[in-house]
């Protein structure tokens, strides 16, 4: 047979030199706590806006509803997501035996990366954003996210097919899931249609969009913010801690139990919402399931650790370790539980949901990141720690300040909610001004703000230290080892083959069938889906007008939905405060759809005709004038800007692409048709005693929109309401 | 819910692939031994510096 | 001070330095290997974590039968070109350190390409260059490194392995494929469910269901095939077996739901059915992981070494024991295997057949005396004639006799018995309920099909395999090995135990009592001393009674005969009568028997072997009495222990004296009286009787005897636990029939549903799932709880 295989080198052996790029392990790492200082100072500005609103002044590019979207993209995708890339660069050399694949590969992922996240921070100040949350960049980044994405993939899955160990390392199947999932989240849920550079309209409308958005939405927290942290976890306690995982066996039913659940739990981001019930039960039983894998990997993590305590009290990245893992056995169990129809009435839109994210974000991946840096900055800096006290400064201000963070916002969330649904024994709201249940908060924001700052600090002495760290050493670029390559050659290993993984007809067969079917079911579904998914079930529901359509662009600029929902549950509680519930078909031209997960403000879906346009224009540019105590910022800037309608026509041909029935050659006219609305408004305005009013100015759109929102069903004969 | 399809057709497609790949790794062994990998993984490599002459 | 290589005591500093000390010069060379390899590191992982190196070092000789090809080829698992494979059993392995270091191989031998490690199964995977070096070599480098390659006559029992990975990896596969389209049919399922009638679009509605057949085809027809194949085999056999009845609810349950979904008549059962495979497949699963713990299919060459050192024209060569002939002239050394029958050539010597026969005590042979094949040479080595051919030895053939047997299952018995009796229960339902709604054709059909379905008996075949199987696993962690699952039942049958003494009841350590003029302390450690420098296993066991204190000098051993030697200033002669009346000539002495010893010319008294019953028979035995079960003994010994036992054994349940064919008649005897028979014996000589018992335990002391008509292997340490072990399996069988029971009520209520005719999908969906999982859980917490008392 083949003599020509190589015999092993002059130390015998399939010894081979391999040198690990600790290089790029070292630029996510910057990367990395760079972009998280400013993620959390963001925050920190957002926390303190919310009981300063004039905090920083009325500059619109620095106002609360375009940076908190600004600082959920820079924790989650640029502090979050370089720390991923760090660990998997770091831990897939090792744990594969060989360099990563390719350098240039590598560079281009770490710059593109790098690149989509300045982009992101320029674009969302300045109002350019889909205000879907957490996929808020508009279509030509979302395509630059695609093509670095696929680089990543490209770069690991090559790694992986170049690895000289055999065996493929829990951890290493935790990245692969973490690739493939989030590359098919991004690319559905980002399909839109482009106005321009700048513009685009979601594919989906109304619920459609807020299915596809949560789906997206749930499974990024679970294939961004957990799986790959699972894997790091895997990788780094057992290093740090010097003992074998409790049991792998259990850490690989982990994975193949959560990879199998999770991607349907979806829906439960949207309970008593307009969405059909059974997605909704759906959604609850499967999130309810997923209580299991998720404390069998948390219990697995900690149990590592038995024996191994006294570590734990001295060793800092153990300390960080814990922590986090012990918070992620807090939130899986938290997720499930407010999964549940009647604990998710009480903690949804209120400030429960945010502790709840920010103990995941900041423990669970804050903790391990950090516990990842301590890690891996003394070896490839090829030294010691230079402080493990300043360490344990870092570890007590990011427990501490979590803690302060997260307990006033349970108190507050629960306390505002109850308010909400307080009735009086007259069978009237016990505080049907909306803003008494916010003043409620002030404190609690205030301390929320404190534990930010705190958790800031000390990250802050993290990187000091870090950075002491790096300059006592130097770092090594490439770590030349020694491994042995136990990948038997192929000509070696008897024939395994697809055709013998497939063996015994039966199998075969059916699992042909199985494809064929899917395949079948793409080409036949696919298009259907997105055809159909605008047929108005409400027969007295109309597109909006142009001007209300440029009206509502502006209510996604500012990011209106970060404070406000558009989405009134079936409780009496809500009906009463806020009118009729939401019906599906009220949504039908919604796009994106702006439902929002949040009521620091009052639910806008009604407030149609609620109040006069002369409130609107008086409360839109001094809310306090009109709502003594509001929170909320004023938007001065839209009295000042001329509403920009170049583009009122390609918005309107784009919309009749995507099926809303404007009449044909209605688009030509928009813009006639737009300033003619805008002039009555103008004038109404003026017979309410406010002079001068100029009808092009942005306010008049928005004026229009607000007044619009939800008063389509009211045009009906109430017997065909609902859906 | 006509987008319904859209998103069980996309799961589906992920966990197919995913149990592919569960097949795959199987047959291929992966899970024959599951203690080994475990302590495998502790090790660090030999440096080049400390090579045996 | 602690051994820096093995971290046992040691007694001295008086090897190694300062900053190292050794136990054993053994450990030394480990050490010393791994410093000049650089590869100290070893000890960072566990310490000072290595194999004791104490005891004679071995001799390299013994590996150059692996310059054999033909014997090598037992280890090979793959020759390509210049490139091998070999798989090696290394009972040492232990630690991380362990794996470190022997995937470190390449670093000693230049030829080595890779080697991976099996720290689980204890194997190393060695690939090398066959060129550059050769099996011989690798297996110096591992002993060298303290790891002594398991080398017997058998090889690396490859095909076994390989069957077990492939049924294990078989069971994966299909658990993999039915677990998920379980998880997704379930997924579908619970929408369409509460969505409810028409709460769902049509588009979603067919496409869910296309799915649901794609999903559950390859289910049906690759995860379920073992049920279906084994019932199809079974009836072929003309015989039901359990797994009819599942095959046939499992196949009612899969056409039934594809004709209502294609005839648009309802959902299906598919979630169910995907379940309840997956369910079936976690039960086989628990099966196939116990049966892998232990390794009950071992041939007798597992026992035998793989070489053996002929002399041949004066010249001595160590070749395979196959190509040992009649009339071949062997020479076996301390501690090594007999491989064939033989004759004695040398003067004397000291065979153990402890092996064999379960005699402790060593016999001692004079030349000419025949020797059976599976004794161990004690003491000085020995030159044999071969008789007859290895595998014609009658340690072979007796072996052959009995591990042919089929071993009995009631496990299967049962499962027949309950087969045949439960399809037929459910067909009468089933026919009874489909004609009661006659004409009502429909009706009628739903109703037969229903019952089919609820009645199929998935808890049933799940109890007892998951029970037993968990009880199985947790007995190995104990060192109680059993057979098969079924042979718990068989043990729970057992009223009456009959024990053979030899080895069993009585501790193979032999005690030696010194009868004579009282000897002072140090004269005693005089006498130790000297002994200690004595291979000769009476020597050995006079200095066990003490770690020697005092060192002696000036030693003289005449082998086999006695040993002199000077210590505290003394002149001991300890040995045979005889040679203690040559030195002090004095032929009085000859006469007498025993081990005599002497100091300073002076006949002090004599050293007498006895073994002594283990300390916590009396107790155990008398537990069993509780327990309302007979106690019997019968040995093939002398009655010079009767006196020894009579406290243990009235004497009407003893019998002494007895034959092999003895035995067995004694067992019969007490079967045709009635009487479900539990042998308990401890090796070969027990074979038949054991063999003629219902149910039979071998003690041993290492595992590695030779126990092939067994159905159980339990160490003598836990001899104590025998009643207990008995009464869990009544506790285990208690476990499952409630698991049963709990489940008939489950079917009783589930077929009135289908007779009734409102068994609705849904119902099905939560019912099947829901028993499944009680039982799993009632079995495995079952089972574990109960094991308690082992820990």
């Amino acid at each position: 047979m083949d003599t020509n295989v190589p015999l092993g080198n002059e130390r015998g052996g399939r010894v081979e030199t391999v040198a690990y790029d600790n290089n790029i392990v070292r630029m996510f790492a910057i990367a990395s706590l760079v972009f998280g200082v400013v993620g959390f100072l963001v925050g920190i500005i957002v926390a303190i806006k919310l009981y300063i609103p004039g905090f920083l002044g009325g500059i619109d590019f620095l106002s609360y509803g375009r940076l908190r979207p600004l600082h959920t993209n820079a924790v989650i995708f640029a502090f979050a997501g370089n720390a991923i890339f760090l660990g998997v660069y770091y831990s897939l050399q090792r744990l594969c035996k060989t360099r990563m694949f390719s350098d240039t590969l590598s560079k281009i992922h770490f710059w593109g990366w790098q690149l989509i996240i300045v982009s992101a921070a320029i674009t969302l100040p300045l109002g350019i954003t889909t205000s879907k949350e957490y996929a808020e960049l508009e279509w030509p980044i979302d395509l630059a996210i695609t093509l670095v994405w696929v680089v990543f993939g490209w770069n690991m899955i090559g790694t992986i097919l170049r690895r000289k160990e055999k065996h493929m390392y829990v951890a290493i199947w935790f990245y692969l899931a973490t690739f493939l999932t989030v590359a098919l989240l991004h690319v559905v849920n980002s399909l839109s249609l482009p106005v321009h550079l700048l513009k685009s309209y979601s594919m989906y409308a109304g619920v459609q969009d807020a299915l596809v958005q949560w789906w997206y939405g749930h499974n990024a927290v679970a294939f961004f913010l957990t799986t790959p942290f699972l894997g790091i976890m895997y990788y780094f306690i057992p290093k740090a801690a010097e003992r074998p995982v409790f049991s792998y066996r259990l850490s690989i039913i982990h994975f193949w139990a959560l990879i199998f659940l999770y991607i349907w739990a979806g829906p439960h981001h949207l309970l008593y919402t307009a969405l059909p019930d059974w997605a909704q039960s759906l959604g609850v039983v499967f999130s309810f399931m997923l209580i299991a894998p998720s404390w069998g990997g948390m219990v697995n993590g900690l149990l590592t650790l038995r024996g191994a305590w006294d570590k734990v009290r001295t060793d800092p990245v153990l300390k960080f370790m814990v922590v986090g893992v012990t918070a992620y056995g807090m939130s899986t169990f938290e997720g499930p539980m407010m999964s549940l129809k009647n604990i998710n009435a009480l903690t949804h839109y209120t400030d429960y949901i945010i502790a709840h994210v920010h103990l995941g974000a900041l423990l669970w991946n804050g903790g391990l990141t950090f516990a990842m840096l301590y890690y891996i900055f003394p070896r490839i800096y090829r030294t010691k720690l230079y402080s493990i006290s300043m360490a344990n400064w870092h570890f007590w201000l990011m427990t501490l300040g979590v803690l302060i963070y997260v307990i006033p916002l349970y108190w507050g969330g629960i306390t505002q909610s109850l308010m909400w649904k307080q009735f009086l024994p007259d069978g009237t709201l016990q505080y049907p001004n909306f803003l008494e249940t916010v003043t409620q908060l002030i404190p609690m924001y205030v301390m929320r703000s404190i534990g930010g700052t705190l958790y800031l600090l000390g990250a802050c002495v993290g990187i000091w230290n870090l950075y002491k760290t790096a300059r006592s050493g130097k770092l090594l670029a490439n770590e030349e080892v020694q491994v042995v390559n136990r990948m038997a050659e192929k000509s070696h290993e008897p024939k395994e083959g697809w055709h013998r993984l497939l063996e015994g007809t039966p199998v075969r067969f059916s699992l042909l069938i199985f494809v064929a079917v899917l395949i079948g079911g793409v080409v036949e579904f696919v298009p259907t889906a997105l055809v159909e998914s605008n047929i108005p079930t409400i027969a007295s529901v109309k597109p909006y007008t142009p001007l209300e359509l440029e009206g509502r662009d502006i209510y996604v600029r500012e990011g209106c939905y970060t404070c406000h929902s558009q989405m009134i549950r079936p409780f009496r509680s809500e009906t009463e405060r806020y009118g009729e519930y939401s019906k599906v078909g009220e949504f039908v031209y919604d796009r994106p759809f702006q439902w929002g997960s949040k009521r620091t403000g009052p639910d806008l879906h009604r407030i149609g005709g609620k109040y006069p346009n002369a409130w609107h224009w008086k409360h839109m540019n001094e809310p306090r004038s009109t709502s003594p105590g509001s929170i909320m910022p004023g938007y001065g800037w839209m009295y000042t800007v001329d509403l920009d309608v170049s583009h009122t026509e390609g918005k309107i041909l784009t919309m009749q692409k995507l099926g809303v029935p404007y009449p044909e050659g209605f688009a030509a006219n928009a813009v006639a048709d737009l300033q003619a609305q805008a002039a009555t408004i103008a004038e109404e305005l003026g017979n309410a005693g406010i002079k001068n009013v100029d009808p092009k100015k942005e306010i008049v759109a928005m004026i229009a929109y607000l007044q619009r929102l939800g008063t389509d069903i009211k045009k009906m004969p109430p017997t065909a309401s609902g859906n | 819910m006509s987008v319904m399809p859209l998103l069980v057709i996309c799961s589906i497609l992920v966990a197919g692939g995913f149990l592919l790949a569960f097949l795959f790794a199987t047959k291929r062994g992966q899970y024959d031994d599951l203690g080994t990998p475990a302590v495998r993984m502790l090790f660090d490599d030999v440096h080049k510096k400390t090579e045996i002459k | 001070m602690r051994c820096t290589h093995c971290g046992e005591p040691c007694s001295d500093r008086s090897i190694g330095n300062e900053t190292e000390i050794f136990c054993c010069t053994g450990c030394k060379s480990v050490y010393d290997i791994l410093q000049q390899s650089g590869m100290c590191e070893y000890y960072a992982f566990d310490g000072a974590s290595g194999v004791s190196q104490r005891g004679p070092a071995r001799d390299r000789s013994v590996y150059d039968v692996l310059d054999d090809a033909a014997t090598a080829a037992r280890f090979v698992d793959y020759t390509s070109g210049p490139i091998t494979r070999v798989r090696l059993t290394l009972p040492g392995m232990h630690c991380a350190s362990c794996v470190w270091l022997l995937e470190q191989l390449h670093r000693f031998d230049q030829g080595i390409r890779s080697s991976r490690v099996d720290l689980m199964r204890k194997t190393v995977e060695v690939e090398f260059v066959n060129t550059r070096t050769g099996l011989k070599s690798i297996a110096i480098i591992l002993s060298s490194l303290g790891y002594e390659p398991l080398l017997t006559s058998e090889g690396t029992e490859h095909d076994r392995d390989v069957e077990r990975r492939e049924a294990t990896r078989k069971i994966y596969l299909r658990l993999g494929i039915a677990g998920f389209a379980a998880g997704n049919v379930m997924m579908i399922s619970i929408a369409r469910y509460v969505a409810g009638e028409d709460g769902m679009d049509y588009t979603l509605v067919s496409l869910f269901s296309v799915l649901s057949i794609a999903l559950s085809i390859p289910v049906y027809f690759f995860s379920a095939s073992p049920w279906l194949t084994s019932a199809v085999a079974s009836l072929r056999r003309r015989v039901v077996n359990l797994d009819v009845p599942v095959a046939l609810g499992i196949t009612t349950l899969f056409v039934r739901s594809i004709i209502d979904i294609v005839s648009g008549g309802g959902e299906g059962f598919l979630d169910s059915f995907a379940g309840l495979v997956f369910f079936l497949l976690i039960g086989r699963l628990f099966q196939q992981k116990a049966f892998d713990a232990v390794s009950f299919d071992r041939t007798v060459r597992s026992f035998f070494p793989l070489s053996v050192r002929r002399e041949h024209k004066g010249s001595e060569s160590v070749v395979p024991i196959d190509t040992i002939r009649t009339g071949d002239l062997m020479i076996v050394r301390n501690g090594e295997v007999i491989p064939a029958d033989s004759v004695l050539m040398s003067a004397t010597g000291y065979v153990d057949y402890s092996f064999v026969t379960g005699e402790s005590v060593p016999v001692e042979c004079t030349s000419g005396t025949m020797i059976y094949a599976g004794g161990k040479v004690v003491g000085t080595a020995v030159r044999l004639t071969a008789t007859r051919p290895v595998s014609q030895s009658y340690l072979a053939s007796l072996w052959e006799r009995t591990a042919s047997r089929t071993p009995r299952s009631s496990y299967m018995k049962l499962s027949d018995r309950f087969g045949l009796w439960f399809t037929a229960g459910t067909m009468v339902v089933a026919f009874v309920g489909a004609a009661f709604w006659l004409p009502n054709v429909a009706v009628a059909v739903n109703v037969f099909t229903a019952v089919l379905i609820i009645a199929c008996p998935c808890a049933l075949t799940l109890a007892a395999p998951i029970t037993l199987g968990t009880a199985m696993g947790v007995l190995g962690r104990f060192g109680m090995y059993i057979k098969n699952i079924g042979v718990l039942l068989e043990l729970k049958n057992a009223n009456t135990v009959v024990f053979d003494k030899t080895g069993t009841l009585t501790s193979t350590y032999h005690d030696v009592v010194y009868d004579g003029t009282p000897l002072t302390q140090e004269e005693q450690e005089a006498v130790e001393a000297v002994a200690s420098h004595s291979a000769h296993p009476v020597s050995q066991s006079i200095a066990r009674k003490m770690q020697p204190s005092s060192t002696a000098d000036v030693m003289v051993e005449d082998v086999g005969r006695g040993v002199r030697g000077r210590s505290n200033g003394h002149e001991i002669v300890i040995g045979s009568t005889a040679y203690l009346s040559e030195i002090l000539g004095d032929s009085a002495i000859a006469n007498g028997v025993g081990t005599a010893v002497a100091i300073d010319g002076v006949l002090m008294g004599r050293f007498v072997m006895r073994s002594h019953v283990r300390k916590d028979v009396p107790g155990m035995v008398k537990a069993l009495r509780a327990s309302s079960l007979r106690a019997r003994l019968v040995t093939g010994d002398t009655d010079r222990d009767e006196i020894m036992l009579q406290d243990v054994f009235a004497k009407d349940e003893m019998q002494f004296r007895a034959s092999p064919s003895e035995k067995v008649a004694a067992v019969e005897n007490m079967r045709n009286n009635g009487a479900t028979v539990l042998m308990v014996g401890d090796g070969l000589n027990d074979v038949s009787a054991m063999a003629a018992a219902d149910v039979s335990i071998a003690v041993t002391d290492e595992t590695s005897t030779l126990a092939p008509a067994s159905d159980l292997v339990m160490p003598a340490a836990r001899l104590a636990d025998l009643p207990g072990l008995l009464r869990y399996t009544h506790e285990l069988t208690w476990v499952i029939s409630t698991a049963l029971w709990f489940t008939m009520a489950y079917n009783v209520v589930g077929v009135s549903l289908a007779l009734a005719g409102i068994l609705t999908p849904v119902i099905t969906a939560i019912m099947m799932p829901v028993s499944s999982l009680l039982v799993v859980g009632m079995s495995v917490v079952g089972a574990r709880l109960f094991a308690r008392r082992f820990a």
